[in-house]
């Protein structure tokens, strides 16, 4: 394996399996990496010491459905596409999409946490999960949170385990809060000169904005990437509205009337369009025909919601080929970028301090291998919240074996 | 007074100045309980700072005291959060209630958590925005107290729970470092915001929070759904969610708390109503009616004797008011009441609605329920007299009863009040002891010496064996 190089690879399909895992791996000294669908590997630092990987592919079994209670519980191996189907048969579905669904895992999003579309609207991943499974960096079992959406009993161990990236524990069990199935999803879009164009678009809609799951600005090579149709634009605007097929339709000729009176022309995507490009869209930068993963740097931005515009133009600054998404109203923009002819350290140091000109953070979600980055030059410099992550470590993982070098935790 | 409690409260003085400390027995009654009155315990002193710096100034004097702090806001909470267990010194956030800023672009508000959340309410009335939980007690409790206790309220049901609305914080941990969560999504690192809300003040004291704003809904329709009885009021709700549906709020009254809100404000209920439903649906008008009308089908498929209809902002509002002031009148039953929180699959309600009636019967406690339906979330409420032991003793038991049922039947012990002194012993039964270790983990690490809300959340030892 390219990250790991693993001194073996074990795949428990129990949790059984899994606590004898760790617990082995503990007294023989060796570093557990615990992997999913293996479609974020090139998110965190560059593994540091030699260890196994411990592959939780294998237990993907749904545990529960109680559809009508609109939860589910599954095994952290399951993947995003099979649950997605599962939820489809009852009318539901988990509103947030995780690129390559079909090989990424629940547990693998969970412990990663992607940048997705529709944060805007649905919030993060970790709003939906209620409970968890884990196994820690000692071996023990535990559970955190519970089956029921509303739950203040005790500590928020869910969400100390969300965008932990495997480092304070092995997710085994994962129940979640999904939602119904909208009954319609349309999405317009609209070809732009200029980013301070489409921050204009996004305000003429902001007001209106509880059908709004996404509004995203592609731009540089994004545009071709993400449309299904070809644009000579540098900028284009998508809007992705999801609701009851009334509300929908209303909120389509609201948007639609809106800009055309800013002199813009708004399109409505097909069926098929609109299909591919939400897809495409949840994919983005990781897509088969996007991304590569020996070439592509992939950056996540983020800053004050004010400031999006402002921090995309600076990284657009930073490298004019870069292929960008903007999240507007989310402060997020995703890059992917090709310094080929920089070395990738020097490149973010660059980057990093434009995106620090606008009051903004920068994170390496990915990585070519042979960059082999460090925790700092992945996640920035050592912040003073840090100090108090470690002691939670420290507690659930007391001789690091979990993911060593991979999070904000130890010296890089 | 002890020598060392004395010499803290002069320093106190000294930092705060002498009018925004009190230490006179007679002012500290008003501190000895907050909602749940069936625990009570005197602090040794009160203290009002007004801004973070004087918090971390009164946490750094406590601790080098090695005096137990409790953060307070409006001590609405209800399952003994705010009681200083064994004294110590209630450190209030009453004072620091400024709105530093309302972002409307960026959809955030900035506020001290004294704040109490009806304030910041009024406050974005006119901009198209509010701050979405609205927990009963949401006209004087502070956003301070909403994020200790993870508050909820009906809205919840579409809108999520105080920890979906807090997006960034600042705190003041037990050693008086200042951590400062800015509201940036931010993958480096673990989720301390996520930690921090719901934690009943046992990690840190929270003085600032960055709230997440909700666009207005385009319309409403309320409904108020009068059945025959609780079995057939949940079970409507229950396939209201079922349908695919999720209206703002879907809120349960049963007939004795019916007969009891009649009985105070007259609002026209019948009082043989088996049980009282009401329902808000919100968002695009376009598509409220075709929803109304599938909410309506199922009532009657559960044979409501009447659904009303709000056609006016003063009648939807009225219909909230006899949701509102419910637990007020309940004042009228008996010197006392205890508030239970307990919560379960939303299938699985009917199940424990019939438990309670069972209950109610057993401890010969009257049991009067309210629910945040939609969330499978119930707060039974038992009337009592404080005045008589025996009384007492078996409201403690009835309510122990009630939560065993929530865990048996798949729930928690507390859906948005808390664990407090209240629930302490029942953690035990919720969760296994490697889950609690875990638990005792994030204290230790936050607080290895317990200097915050000491007693609460987690069974501590140091109140067994006194500080």
């Amino acid at each position: 394996m390219r990250w790991f190089d693993p001194v073996e690879t074990l795949a428990p399909t129990d949790v059984t399996g899994v606590v004898s895992a760790v617990r082995d791996a503990r007294e023989r000294g060796l570093v557990v990496y615990p992997t999913g669908g293996g479609t974020a590997l090139g998110f965190g630092g560059w593994p540091s010491a030699k260890g196994l990987e411990l592959s939780l592919a294998g237990l993907d079994k749904i545990v529960d459905y109680p559809a009508r209670d609109l939860t589910i519980t599954v095994e952290p191996g399951l993947t995003l596409k099979s649950l997605g189907e599962m939820l489809a048969r009852e009318g539901q579905w988990l509103p947030v999409g995780i690129p390559n669904a079909d090989r990424a895992t629940v547990g693998g999003a969970v412990s990663s946490e992607p940048p997705y579309p529709g944060r805007l609207r649905f919030g993060s991943l970790r709003d939906y999960v209620l409970g968890l499974s884990i196994v820690d960096g000692r071996g023990v079992e535990f559970t955190a949170g519970g089956r029921v959406v509303k739950n203040a009993a005790g500590y928020n161990l869910c969400r100390l385990y969300s965008g932990s990236l495997g480092t304070m524990g092995v997710i085994t069990g994962v129940t979640l809060m999904v939602r119904p199935r909208p009954g319609a999803t349309a999405i317009v879009t609209c070809s732009l000169s200029t980013l301070e164009e489409g921050k204009a678009l996004f305000s003429t809609i902001r007001k209106d904005a509880a059908l709004l799951s996404t509004f995203a600005l592609l731009s540089g090579r994004a545009v071709a990437q993400v449309l299904p149709r070809a644009s000579a634009s540098p900028i284009v605007a998508v809007a992705i509205l999801d609701g009851l097929k009334e509300e929908v339709g209303w909120m389509v000729d609201r948007v639609i009337s809106s800009w055309r009176s800013d002199q813009r022309i708004p399109e409505l995507a097909d069926e098929a369009e609109r299909d591919l490009l939400r897809s495409r869209l949840s994919d983005f930068p990781f897509g088969p025909s996007v991304f590569d993963p020996e070439r592509d740097l992939v950056i996540e931005a983020n800053g004050p919601i004010a400031a999006t515009i402002e921090l995309t133009a600076r990284l657009r600054e930073t490298d004019a080929e870069a292929s960008l998404v903007t999240h507007c109203g989310c402060g997020t923009v995703v890059a992917c970028c090709r310094p080929e002819t920089e070395d990738p350290t020097s490149f973010l140091t660059r980057a990093r301090a434009a995106v620090s000109s606008v009051g903004g953070r920068l994170c390496v979600r990915s990585y070519p291998p042979g960059a082999r980055l460090n925790r700092d030059a992945v996640f920035g410099p050592v912040r003073e919240e840090w100090r108090l992550a470690q002691r939670l470590k420290d507690r659930f993982d007391p001789q690091d074996i979990l993911n060593r070098g991979r999070f904000i935790f130890g010296a890089p | 007074m002890t020598p060392t409690i004395d010499s803290l409260v002069r320093e106190l003085k000294g930092l705060l100045t002498p009018e925004n400390v009190l230490s006179d027995r007679s002012d500290l009654i008003a501190y000895e309980c907050d909602g749940y009155t069936i625990a009570k315990a005197l602090p040794d002193a009160v203290v009002f700072p007004r801004s973070t710096a004087q918090v971390v100034a009164v946490v750094r004097a406590c601790g080098r005291a090695g005096v137990p702090i409790v953060p307070r806001g409006a001590a609405t909470s209800l399952a003994g959060g705010c009681l200083p267990v064994g004294g110590g010194i209630v450190l209030m956030l009453t004072r620091m209630r400024r709105i530093l800023k309302i972002d409307v672009e960026s959809r955030l508000a900035h506020v001290e958590t004294g704040v109490p959340n009806i304030v910041l309410g009024r406050a974005l009335a006119g901009t198209g925005f509010h701050y979405a939980p609205d927990p009963s007690s949401q006209g004087a409790s502070t956003i301070g107290g909403n994020i200790a206790t993870n508050a909820g309220g009906p809205h919840t049901l579409k809108y999520g729970v105080t920890l979906n609305h807090v997006v960034g914080l600042e705190a003041v941990l037990a050693d008086g470092t200042i951590v400062t969560v800015e509201p940036i999504p931010d993958p480096a690192g673990l989720d301390l915001v996520g930690l921090l809300v719901g934690s009943e003040g046992t990690l840190a004291v929270i003085t600032k929070a960055w709230l997440k704003l909700t666009p207005d809904p385009q319309d409403y329709r309320t409904l108020r759904a009068i059945f025959e009885s609780v079995d057939d009021a949940s079970s409507a709700v229950s396939d209201v969610i079922g349908a695919g549906l999720i209206p703002a709020a879907m809120e349960l009254m049963d007939q004795g708390i019916v007969e009891v809100v009649e009985q105070a404000y007259g609002f026209g209920f019948p009082k043989d109503a088996g049980a009282v439903v009401i329902i808000e649906l919100d968002g695009p008008s376009v598509a409220l009616d075709s929803q109304q009308e599938r909410i309506l089908e199922i009532c009657r498929r559960w044979h409501t004797r009447e659904v009303q209809s709000a056609t006016t902002p003063a009648e939807r509002e009225l219909l909230w008011k006899c949701r509102k002031t419910a637990v007020g009148a309940v004042g009228r039953l008996a010197p006392s009441y205890c508030i239970q929180d307990g919560v379960v699959p939303r299938t699985r309600l009917p199940e424990l609605m019939a438990a309670v009636v069972r209950i109610s019967a057993e401890f010969r406690i009257r049991i009067v329920n309210v629910a945040h339906a939609g969330d499978g979330n119930v707060h039974p409420i038992l009337v009592f007299d404080e005045r008589d032991a025996d009384q007492v003793a078996r409201v403690v038991k009835a309510g122990e009863a009630i939560l065993e049922e929530c865990i048996r039947l798949g729930g928690s012990i507390t859906a948005e009040h808390g664990i407090g002194v209240e629930k302490l012993a029942l953690m035990t039964r919720q969760f296994s002891p490697s889950s609690l270790e875990a638990h005792g983990h994030i204290r230790s690490s936050f607080d290895p010496t317990e200097l915050l809300n000491r007693g609460k959340v987690l069974p501590s030892p140091k109140v067994e064996s006194g500080r």
